[in-house]
């Protein structure tokens, strides 16, 4: 089996200086069958090597021949709604663009979402020009108010005397019953015996 | 690339469907051609060619215009062809052999007798038959050349080689094409 030249292998350059020989002769013969500038030395010097040796002579003939009945094929045609086939082909295959639609469409388009952009506008500006509903809880208030008089914020670790004297300055307090303990938090709380300190 | 060329693929870039229209019908047959003696397929040359026009419109943007519209399409059809010769040669149940569409009868000259015109006939067969033997670079790069008579620097371009190779190509076709032919039996 022949093995196959390497199609990416190009040949080495066609310089007049060097002998001639039957491959380069061939070479050049074939660049001169498709018209191609070779140096006017180098094909004379081919052309002669050629003359001198009919198998070489012959091959440039056969490759002549050849071309000729290459040549001789008669284009392909395509069948009858080829070019209807690849339009339906193409229109599937690629997405929709404006100049798809039909007259007019875009334009009608364009309105309804500058209408309904218009329509959302004029809602947020309602709904930001209204104040808030408040929906206060006096108890739930007046909580929040004890729990953050203990601190001056929320990261702050309690100050228990301070939140008690702001919580009993609140005109707003209303001490409500104490727990298990029982008693109120007005009534004075007995020092414990044996220490003397309050708690 | 020439100003109506230009205005041409403007055109085609816009997503117009008469210009679509106007490649298909300029270049259908001619890639219908080149891809059928590239793969020497048959009826399906014809699927190959809808697909090399349906993968020139959807990559339209990426044509730069360094070339002629018909080298860039050229190079899409031969590179769409070459991708089905592989595909096919994957295959291994079915050969590529006894696949190939029919050799089209060659142009009759009138002044012909009928003997030099069964001779001539036989002579193009027993041509495309050593051709389609011929490796696919260098089976391509000679239907490109002496079928389509694309330039070397076209065939350069549509074949993404420098011209040296297109040469060394031509040249190594040639020589094994003869060699084919001595070898015919017929």
């Amino acid at each position: 089996m022949t093995a196959h030249p390497d199609p990416h292998e190009e040949l080495d350059d066609l310089s007049a200086d060097r002998p001639m020989d039957d491959a380069r002769c061939l070479r050049v013969l074939s660049l001169l069958t498709d018209g191609r500038p070779v140096d006017a030395e180098l094909a004379r010097a081919a052309r002669a090597w050629a003359a001198a040796r009919p198998g070489l002579a012959a091959q440039e003939r056969d490759w002549r021949i050849v071309s000729q009945l290459l040549a001789s094929d008669p284009p392909r045609a395509t069948s009858p709604g080829f070019a209807e086939r690849v339009a339906a082909r193409v229109a599937a295959s690629r997405p929709v663009r404006p100049s798809d639609l039909p007259p007019g469409t875009a334009v009608v388009w364009r309105r309804l979402a500058v209408a309904a952009a218009l329509v959302v506008a004029a809602l947020l500006a309602l709904e930001i020009a209204q104040p808030p509903t408040l929906h206060a809880d006096d108890a739930r208030e007046l909580r929040r108010h004890a729990v953050d008089g203990f601190r001056a914020t929320p990261w702050e670790a309690d100050d228990i005397e301070a939140g008690l004297r702001a919580r009993l300055a609140d005109p707003d307090f209303r001490p409500g019953p104490l727990g298990p303990l029982g008693g109120s938090a007005q009534q004075p709380v007995a020092p414990e015996a044996g220490t003397g300190a309050p708690r | 690339m020439r100003s109506d060329e230009e205005a041409l693929v403007a055109r085609l870039r816009a997503g117009d469907q008469a210009a679509c229209h106007e490649v298909v019908h300029a270049y259908k047959d001619r890639l219908l051609t080149v891809i059928a003696r590239v793969t020497g397929a048959g009826a399906e040359a014809e699927d190959l060619a809808q697909d090399t026009f349906v993968k020139a419109f959807a990559a339209i943007d990426r044509f730069q215009g360094g070339s002629a519209l018909y080298t860039w399409l050229y190079r899409i059809a031969v590179n769409t062809a070459r991708d089905w010769v592989d595909w096919k040669r994957r295959r291994p149940a079915v050969s590529l052999d006894g696949e190939h569409g029919p050799i089209a009868e060659p142009e009759v000259d009138p002044g012909q007798s009928p003997l030099a015109r069964l001779q001539r006939l036989e002579a193009v067969q027993a041509v495309h038959r050593a051709l389609e033997q011929l490796p696919e670079p260098f089976r391509t790069t000679l239907v490109l050349r002496e079928m389509e008579g694309c330039s070397y620097e076209d065939i350069a371009q549509i074949l993404d080689v420098s011209i040296g190779t297109v040469e060394s190509r031509i040249f190594r076709a040639r020589v094994r094409l003869r060699a084919l032919l001595s070898e015919d039996p017929s």
